[in-house]
């Protein structure tokens, strides 16, 4: 696998390498009269080419990045630029732009345009989704979407306790896609406060996702078991925009198109599981009708009141506060409607129900939301800032009594920055931001009386927190200071940074209950991520420098529903086995960026 | 300020498999992606707004084991539960966000 994604690195690479040599050619008019476009246009080019290093494998680290394998890996940035000078009379540009060419997240840009009248963009970009390589499989694939179980493959009972060949069958799994995507873009403005746009958008993806495929024909006796689903797809969509912006609205007229094509139509698998005794031969089926145009509530309306207020002492201290009310009504819930509009005429009672009767579906239940922010900035002289801002959000449900009765949101984040020189520049923030909610429920089956037993209720109170902090500190022109070095002959330019961060994020559910059902409390599950990174640029010349970097990162997570969750743990669902992703990774990069 | 006219609109242009239209839809899909999904940042799977099969308990209290009740009970080492391990309900319902087969009324194919 690693070997195939270099390749696939190596067309941008060579893309890359050769834009740049082919800057002569861009610029082949300048050399034809270059004092004509030296007059009206200022060109800056820049190409960055080094490696970078990975000290360890983790799939969670580059999980977006692609840099997923310990190794070597090339590293090339490219930026050539023309702009007209300012007051020149020219307004025509251009500009080509390469990033992290030799990872598996790439991307290269080229625009071109007349400013204040038209704009030509064209884009290629790829970005993978590095999901896991930690989890196990019994399935082969023998041909595209041909899913089949070892030959001496047998299962005694239908649960995952009868399968004696799994332990044996299991094979590694990795679970990843690549997104591959082509924008090409025009703007023209038309007239005035006109404008009309273009685009269209190409973008392939191709790789594996794990689903769950489920054999059986209802909740009793359904089994399941994840499947490496393979991924090929293709999406186009076209787009045109005309506008008319003035000082007082926006008006926007559009036309989008899309079309998804995926060229992997249909899975087969072979069943892992033994047959149930409420299996059907063959294959289970079941058809419902439902209309989706029937819902529990016919008609809703939101009725949403802001207000704000700025005030601004002197460009030194701001404050601003907004409030937001939005209240939705509903003419009625009735929470059998789509089950009575479903079948036929004879076949259900008006008392029927599929969902409880007390049941409101929270995105079609009366609400009441109220919102409150705030956010102050103080300027302390030229060199001190600090900024706050909080806010708080709660919906309330009165009339819900089994579903979500009251969700909040609060959250408040402080930075600060802090210049003791020209040089010398800090960036501190951290942040807090807490999300909880309450529901009910009723645990019951078909007998009327669990249906109105109140002891079978359940409440969850859920907690989500999560914490983040930073701390940037950055040098420039370090040299000046740094005597020492410049004694032992460092004498160009010094900038470097150092970064710290920590990210962590902790969820807890409290699971309460009426005294006919029995519960035990659930585990917390986390993030929390780690890092400190160096960056350090020095300068050889004006127009040339080296760049070294390296960042230590440490994740750990935990979380229930993947920890010590063996394939064969859940009797009826036939897993991966994998778990929740820790790694501590060492990232090192040298490069040499110059400017022409 | 968001790229597309509508929430959905913005999130289809990069997982244009979920705008459908399908044979089996499933309602909130079609309203609006953020009713479930939280698309700035998560500590659940896929986003999620909260932890499944809390979330879907939100809309779906049906006999039998949509209306049953999750807790550290079904966690190893003490038990199993499907609706809590793994994917959770998706470990069954797992197109969750419509569904073309003929059968699949109950978004599980």
């Amino acid at each position: 696998m690693a070997g195939a994604r270099r390749q696939s690195a190596f067309v941008p690479l060579c893309f890359g390498i050769a834009a740049t040599l082919a800057m002569p050619v861009l610029h082949a008019d300048e050399r034809a009269d270059p004092n004509a476009r030296e007059n009206t246009h200022e060109t800056r080019r820049l190409i960055e080419i080094g490696t970078g290093y990975v000290d360890d494998s983790s799939f969670r680290f580059g999980k977006y990045s692609g840099l997923t394998d310990e190794g070597w890996v090339p590293l090339l940035n490219v930026m050539l630029e023309s702009r007209p000078v300012r007051n020149s009379g020219e307004t025509s540009f251009w500009k080509f732009e390469g990033n992290d060419l030799g990872f598996d997240s790439r991307r290269v840009l080229l625009q071109w345009g007349r400013q204040g009248t038209d704009e030509l963009r064209i884009a290629w970009r790829e970005s993978p989704k590095y999901q896991t390589n930690s989890g196990a499989t019994p399935f082969l694939e023998t041909a595209p979407g041909q899913l089949v179980l070892p030959d001496n493959w047998s299962a005694s009972s239908d649960l995952t306790s009868g399968m004696p060949a799994l332990t044996a069958s299991l094979g590694s799994l990795e679970i990843r896609e690549q997104r591959r995507r082509f924008e090409l873009g025009y703007v023209r403005e038309l007239a005035q406060g006109w404008q009309a746009a273009i685009d269209f958008d190409y973008e392939n993806r191709d790789g594996r996702r794990a689903i769950g495929g489920m054999f059986g024909s209802n909740g009793g006796n359904s089994r399941a078991a994840f499947l490496p689903l393979p991924v090929d797809d293709t999406t186009q969509r076209f787009g045109l925009k005309v506008a008319r912006q003035t000082v007082d609205y926006l008006l926007t007229l559009s036309y989008e198109a899309s079309s998804f094509n995926q060229s992997q139509n249909a899975v087969e698998w072979q069943n892992p599981f033994g047959a149930h005794p409420q299996w059907a031969p063959g294959a289970g089926f079941r058809f419902r009708d439902r209309q989706r145009d029937f819902s529990e509530v016919n008609h809703t309306e939101e009725f949403e009141y802001v207000a704000g207020m700025r005030w601004n002492r002197s460009g030194d201290l701001a404050l601003s506060v907004d409030y937001l009310h939005n209240n939705r009504n509903i003419d009625s819930y009735i929470g059998n409607r789509p089950l009575l509009r479903t079948r036929l005429p004879g076949t259900v009672d008006a008392e029927d129900f599929e969902n409880h009767p007390l049941l409101r579906k929270y995105y079609l239940a009366a609400r009441d939301r109220d919102q409150v922010r705030l956010r102050a900035d103080l300027n302390v002289g030229t060199r001190v800032t600090l900024g706050w801002d909080g806010s708080y959000s709660r919906d309330t449900y009165d009339d819900t009594i089994f579903g979500l009765n009251e969700s909040r949101v609060r959250s408040w984040n402080a930075d600060a920055s802090w210049s003791p020189s020209g040089y010398v520049h800090t960036l501190l923030h951290f942040g807090v931001d807490r999300y909880t909610s309450e529901q009910a429920g009723r645990a019951f089956t078909v007998s009327p009386v669990q249906v109105t037993d109140p002891n079978r209720n359940w409440f969850y109170d859920s907690r989500d927190r999560f914490e983040s902090a930073g701390l940037d500190i950055r040098f420039e022109q370090a040299e000046k200071w740094l005597g020492p070095l410049r004694r032992d002959g460092l004498t160009g330019g010094l900038d470097f940074v150092l970064e710290l961060r920590h990210a962590h994020s902790r969820g807890a559910i409290d699971v309460a209950t009426g005294t006919d059902l029995a519960v035990e409390p659930l585990p917390d599950f986390f993030t929390r991520l780690n890092s400190i990174g160096f960056n350090a640029d020095y300068g050889l010349d004006e127009a040339s420098s080296l760049r070294f970097g390296i960042l230590h990162e440490h994740y750990r997570s935990a979380d229930f529903a993947l920890d010590d969750v063996a394939p064969a743990t859940i009797p009826a669902v036939l897993t991966t086995g994998d778990s929740s992703p820790q790694y501590r990774i060492n990232w090192i990069v040298f490069a040499y960026r110059r400017t022409f | 300020m968001l790229t597309g006219l509508t929430v959905n609109e913005t999130c289809y242009s990069c997982h244009a498999e979920k705008r459908g239209p399908f044979l089996w839809e499933h309602a909130p899909v079609l309203e609006d992606c953020t009713l479930c999904h939280r698309p700035h940042g998560s500590n659940h799977r896929d986003l999620l707004q909260t932890r499944t099969p809390m979330l879907c308990q939100q809309c779906h209290l049906a006999p039998f084991h949509p209306s049953a009740v999750s807790s550290g009970a079904g966690v190893p080492p003490t038990g199993a539960d499907r609706q809590l391990l793994g994917r959770d309900c998706m470990n069954c319902h797992s197109r969750i966000h419509g569904s073309n087969h003929p059968s699949g009324a109950g978004l599980t194919r």
